[in-house]
């Protein structure tokens, strides 16, 4: 029979080749030509029936699968949420921290008070400044001094001006100090010359 | 085979599944499991693996019923359904890097026995018979190359219609047809006229 099928099979195969929407009369002709007896034979031999499988457990384990999926999709979410909101905290963190790195230095250095803010103009006219001048403009620099040090002191401990950090000894108040002692040394012999000319 | 009125039906329950409910879900199991367990064992000759993937592919189905923009109705639902397994048999053999046919074809705790498979008691002499031209018949398959074997387990073990493997394959029916017919005729040469005759008798 299958000779005899083949031989009215083929011709309608080759018209059907390729044909996405072949005629309804034509595709059942062909299958009920294709399907016969080896066919039945096909349908035990790999059947849905024809492997072993424990159907009972393994219908209970997709259920299983699926009944769990809602609460671990929801706990995902939840996870997902609370990470979505730790990694915005942690951008906004960094960033403040880069522009606190970036504005940190310019900042301190408007704050820190410099010497000659505070002294009097070493120009001619110099004589006219007494010791005590120059000791109260040291001792109100020294004060002004000491705040900005406590703030970098502060801003260096927490550890968030890394900048300051790094200059922190190049302007420590000593050495503030000890230029404003040497200008102080110079106004004062230049002070001491001048009271000997009178 | 699925008809239109079956088909209406499966619509109504992946509705109600979609919905919530959970007793149209496990219909849809029931109903399915069989069917898809078996294309893929038979396709990867390994029943743990069959059994992950046809969890997998309920799992996928389930989502895909529970999302908003998830499953949409534009064609049959068998084929849709076996186009999810065979995607997760190809992208899991593809993980793997092995071939499916390296499996052990006819192993005894592979296929069930045909007699325990038979819808009808039979003599014992007849059930030797029928057992031996079953074991010649997985082994001509066995034989055949992938693309013959997935023709015919699609159409034999999935129990697809040929429209519906042409859908689940994105081929012209056309095409379908004749694959299947060219897979059943190598199949008939494979087995010789001796065991062709005895098996359709």
């Amino acid at each position: 029979m299958n000779e005899r099928h083949d031989e009215q099979l083929e011709p309608l195969l080759d018209q059907l080749l390729g044909a996405e929407e072949p005629a309804d009369d034509l595709v059942e002709r062909i299958c009920q030509l294709t399907d016969g007896p080896l066919c039945d034979t096909l349908d035990q031999a790999i059947g849905p029936d024809s492997v072993t499988c424990d159907h009972e457990a393994l219908v209970r384990r997709i259920m299983a699968a699926t009944s769990e999926r809602p609460a671990v999709l929801a706990r995902i979410g939840m996870f997902g949420v609370a990470w979505r909101m730790a990694a915005m905290l942690a951008v906004a963190g960094g960033l403040y921290l880069v522009v606190l790195g970036l504005t940190g230095s310019d900042r301190d250095s408007a704050q820190t008070p410099q010497i000659a803010d505070v002294l009097p103009p070493a120009t001619d006219d110099s004589s006219n400044s007494s010791l005590s001048d120059i000791e109260q403009a040291i001792a109100s620099f020294t004060a002004a001094t000491d705040w900005a040090f406590d703030q970098r002191v502060q801003r260096v401990n927490s550890g968030l001006d890394r900048v300051a950090a790094e200059s922190f000894w190049a302007d420590s108040p000593v050495a503030l100090v000890e230029r404003a002692a040497e200008s102080a040394d110079m106004y004062e012999g230049a002070a001491t010359s001048t009271g000997a000319w009178f | 085979m699925t008809t239109q009125g079956s088909e209406n039906s499966i619509q109504a329950t992946l509705a109600a599944a979609a919905a919530g409910d959970e007793s149209a879900w496990r219909s849809l199991v029931e109903q399915y499991t069989r069917r898809v367990y078996a294309l893929l064992a038979h396709q990867c000759r390994d029943r743990e693996l069959a059994e992950e993937l046809t969890q997998a592919t309920f799992v996928k189905l389930f989502d895909q019923l529970r999302r908003q923009d998830g499953y949409r109705e534009q064609g049959r639902f068998e084929a849709y359904l076996f186009r999810i397994a065979m995607n997760h048999l190809r992208d899991e053999m593809r993980r793997r890097k092995r071939q499916a046919r390296t499996m052990d074809v006819n192993g005894q705790d592979f296929f069930i026995p045909p007699q325990a498979s038979g819808r009808r008691q039979q003599a014992p002499l007849e059930r030797m018979q029928h057992e031996e031209q079953v074991r010649k018949l997985r082994e001509a398959i066995a034989a055949m190359s992938e693309s013959d074997q997935q023709i015919l387990h699609l159409r034999h073990t999935a129990g697809m219609a040929f429209a519906e493997i042409a859908e689940t394959l994105g081929e012209p029916l056309g095409t379908v047809l004749a694959r299947a017919h060219r897979a059943l005729k190598k199949l008939r040469e494979l087995l010789g006229p001796e065991a062709l005759e005895t098996v359709e008798s």
